[in-house]
């Protein structure tokens, strides 16, 4: 009763005096923190260390309470905790052998299907969709440059994020957090390194995710227009449009010659989508999330 | 029929396989297998919990280590076969601060109650 009693006073104190605290209680927030990305270690090193670590630990647990008590070590019990020790830690060293699949592994073992969408190419949108979902209100579009840094100075869609190949795993914790309504676009120049991105997206699990069909040079064939008379006014020339290459480039390569790195201030960042027809095939399917669980 | 069977990688959306009912009745079945466990494990004796903190008992420390090092196990385990996906796996966002004083507060809590 007593405690009961305790149990609805303490409930009744925190939900009146929350507010005050509010600030303390949302402090030093680390998000989905592991004992990996603490001690950046791979799993299966942890999952040993904890093992043997706990095996440790109670056998000093053991020793303290028989001192504590003035007791000895029942005798005919340790037999089968030895048994359940070597058990424990033989799995643990299974576990780390076998080693944690990479996102490629889990990508090819966990999503078959997305293989074969991709190879039907029904993930990569072509620019005018794309754009269709930048003027969306109703869905947060979320545009993921995996170019060079070099590349994404010279010329990115506005708002696009620039991120590195080695980052897509850890940013893929913060991408699977989002809301359902969020599109998640991976482009590069052209889809090589963004079909890459993509499957490393897939096997950590962020859905809603395409690849911008063409790439870049799609988009700056598509949008790179300077109106004449923009250009006539000389309002243009600031902003001096990007020159299409002739000569043959490499795979996956930006084909523009850019007068300076202007990054997102090119017109061609941010065309004004009612100055375009919206004429595509619609490839997106927005899937929603399943409710999380435990906790 | 099909939805009786789970297809891999974990972790299964039960709701979606079994219907609310379904969903329900699992989880009323781990809660309660948890509750009986930990009762005739002596947990819900606050002597038992307190003597924890004198040393003089270290059940509470070796049961619950126990069945965190043995779900770690299992879980990579299975992760690493690829029966599941531990992307999709829920873990509790770390605030770390509120996270030591709240266990602080429990943790005198269980002893007082103890005593």
């Amino acid at each position: 009763m007593f405690f009961v009693a305790g149990l609805t006073v303490g409930i009744a104190i925190f939900s009146n005096t929350v507010d005050r605290i509010s600030d303390f209680w949302n402090s030093s927030y680390m998000g989905r923190y592991t004992l990996m990305d603490w001690l950046h270690l791979p799993t299966g090193v942890v999952v040993a260390g904890i093992v043997i670590g706990a095996i440790l630990l109670f056998w000093g647990a053991e020793v303290i309470e028989n001192a504590m008590n003035g007791t000895k070590p029942d005798k005919q019990q340790i037999k089968y905790k030895v048994i359940g020790a070597v058990a424990l830690s033989a799995l643990a060293l299974i576990v780390a052998f076998i080693g944690q699949p990479t996102p490629l592994e889990r990508y090819q073992k966990f999503f078959p299907e997305k293989a074969q969408q991709l190879a039907n190419r029904e993930v990569q949108i072509e620019p005018p969709e794309l754009l269709s979902y930048i003027a969306n209100d109703h869905v947060r579009t979320v545009m993921l440059d995996v170019r060079d840094e070099n590349d994404y100075n010279l010329f990115h869609i506005k708002d696009a994020r620039h991120v590195s190949m080695d980052d897509l795993p850890k940013l893929s914790n913060e991408l699977r957090k989002m809301p359902s309504n969020t599109l998640f676009v991976v482009m590069s120049n052209d889809e090589a390194r963004a079909t890459e991105a993509w499957k490393i997206l897939v096997g950590e699990s962020v859905d809603n995710i395409y690849i911008l069909e063409g790439g870049i040079n799609n988009w700056l064939a598509t949008y790179n227009i300077v109106n004449e008379e923009e250009r006539l006014k000389g309002t243009a020339i600031a902003f001096a449009p990007p020159e299409p290459i002739v000569a043959a480039t490499g795979p996956d390569t930006l084909r523009y010659k850019f007068p300076a790195a202007l990054g997102d201030q090119y017109p061609a960042a941010e065309p004004n989508p009612e100055e375009y027809e919206f004429d595509f095939t619609p490839k997106v399917k927005l899937k929603t999330k399943a409710p999380a669980g435990g906790g | 029929m099909e939805h009786l069977f789970v297809s891999f990688p974990g972790p299964f959306p039960i709701q979606a396989m079994y219907g609310k009912i379904g969903f329900y009745t699992v989880t009323l079945l781990i809660g309660f297998g948890f509750g009986y466990m930990l009762e005739i494990g002596g947990f819900a004796k606050s002597e038992k919990l307190a003597a924890q903190f004198y040393l003089t008992d270290m059940t509470v420390f070796k049961v619950m280590f126990s069945a965190i090092v043995v779900g770690m196990v299992l879980v990579f385990g299975a992760a690493a076969m690829g029966w599941l996906d531990y992307n999709r796996v829920f873990v509790n966002e770390t605030y770390l601060w509120p996270g030591i004083v709240g266990g602080l507060i429990m943790g005198v809590g269980f002893v007082i109650g103890g005593y």
